[in-house]
């Protein structure tokens, strides 16, 4: 594929850098105590998108379909699998069957290119407006 | 034991209005904000402190509110769009759109999609009938900013963006006046017209 393992890289590399540069903003907010009013609203969009962030990093582990992936995800799933009241629907939801298949495939497929990342948009959105409405970066310490 | 007094239902709304969540997410200009009055200053402020309706300018023209000037087709055809956005993504969890010879999933996914899956041929429905009436309502949209004369500046840019220019004819070069020559010419001409690379 044309410069296919360049931009697959970047991809691979940025999204692992994504989960890390996040992290540290998280710990940077925290350690200026940005996330005091009036930005406290700001930090909980921002622990949204922190899990919007996870969402995409592990729907994105099964698309290579090798044997790290399926199996990462049979362990990731049967986490769900141990929810109270919901544990078998939660589980069928989240492979769109009783085993990692193609229809988990094409699930994850479909919320790591789509459903997740519409949302993560509209939170994006909500964030950098958030921080221009209370008042731009935080004071200095 | 004293006896418990359950709020009033006015009381009981009140106390959630004072509460953090309810004060972040209903900012200041919000009708749901305790101590709201209908003046211009918290009317500017529900529109400047949402983010979706600070794409809205604060003040209209009177006009613009009048049902018969706009028909809310502009309003539509983005609602319509949204609600396919939403369709389709769900409809995208069950199509594969694969065509080999001999499965055609492409087709027997579509044909499942409107027999077992959930809600799958309301949402198969929703997106398909969407899809005719944005085409329809885009296209009366057009209409109305022709005839009421919307197209003209300061707004022909916005004409220019709505119609999508079709790839074969390209995005629109710019084009530059020679500040020596005079000549108006494109990026693709001007450095052989204006070697002197004076342009305005």
């Amino acid at each position: 594929m044309f410069f296919g393992d360049l931009v697959r890289n970047l991809h691979r590399w940025g999204a692992h850098l994504m989960v890390f540069s996040v992290t540290l903003h998280m710990a940077r907010v925290f350690y200026t105590g940005s996330y005091k009013p009036p930005r406290e609203f700001n930090w909980v969009v921002g622990v949204l998108l922190l899990f919007l962030t996870l969402g995409l990093s592990f729907t994105g582990y099964l698309l290579p379909w090798d044997q790290l992936a399926v199996w990462a995800v049979t362990v990731g799933t049967s986490l769900a699998g141990y929810s109270p009241l919901i544990a078998k629907q939660a589980n069928f939801l989240l492979l769109g069957g009783v085993i990692v298949g193609p229809d988990t495939l094409l699930r994850w497929y479909v919320l790591h290119v789509l459903a997740l990342p519409f949302v993560l948009v509209i939170f994006l959105s909500v964030h950098f407006w958030r921080i221009r409405k209370d008042g731009g970066i935080s004071g200095p310490l | 034991m004293a006896k418990l007094k359950l709020p009033t239902p006015g009381e009981a709304l009140d106390r959630v209005r004072e509460t953090e969540v309810w004060r972040s997410i209903f900012r200041p200009g919000s009708i749901f904000r305790r101590g709201y009055r209908d003046t211009s200053r918290d009317r500017a402020l529900a529109t400047m402190n949402n983010v979706l309706y600070h794409l809205h300018p604060v003040k209209m023209k009177r006009h613009g509110l009048k049902l018969t000037y706009t028909f809310c087709l502009g309003g539509l055809s983005f609602f319509l769009f949204i609600l396919l956005t939403i369709t389709g993504i769900y409809l995208m969890f069950f199509y594969r759109p694969a065509a080999e010879l001999g499965s055609a999933a492409a087709y027997t996914d579509m044909q499942n999609i409107r027999t077992s899956v959930f809600f799958g041929d309301l949402v198969r429905n929703l997106h398909r009938w969407g899809a005719h009436l944005m085409v329809f309502s885009v296209t009366l949209h057009m209409a109305r900013v022709f005839y009421t004369g919307s197209y003209k500046p300061p707004r022909e840019f916005n004409w220019v963006v709505s119609i999508a220019p079709p790839p074969s004819s390209g995005p629109p070069r710019p084009t530059r006046t020679c500040r020596t020559s005079g000549h108006r010419c494109s990026s693709a001409t001007w450095s052989a017209t204006c070697t002197d690379g004076a342009h305005t």
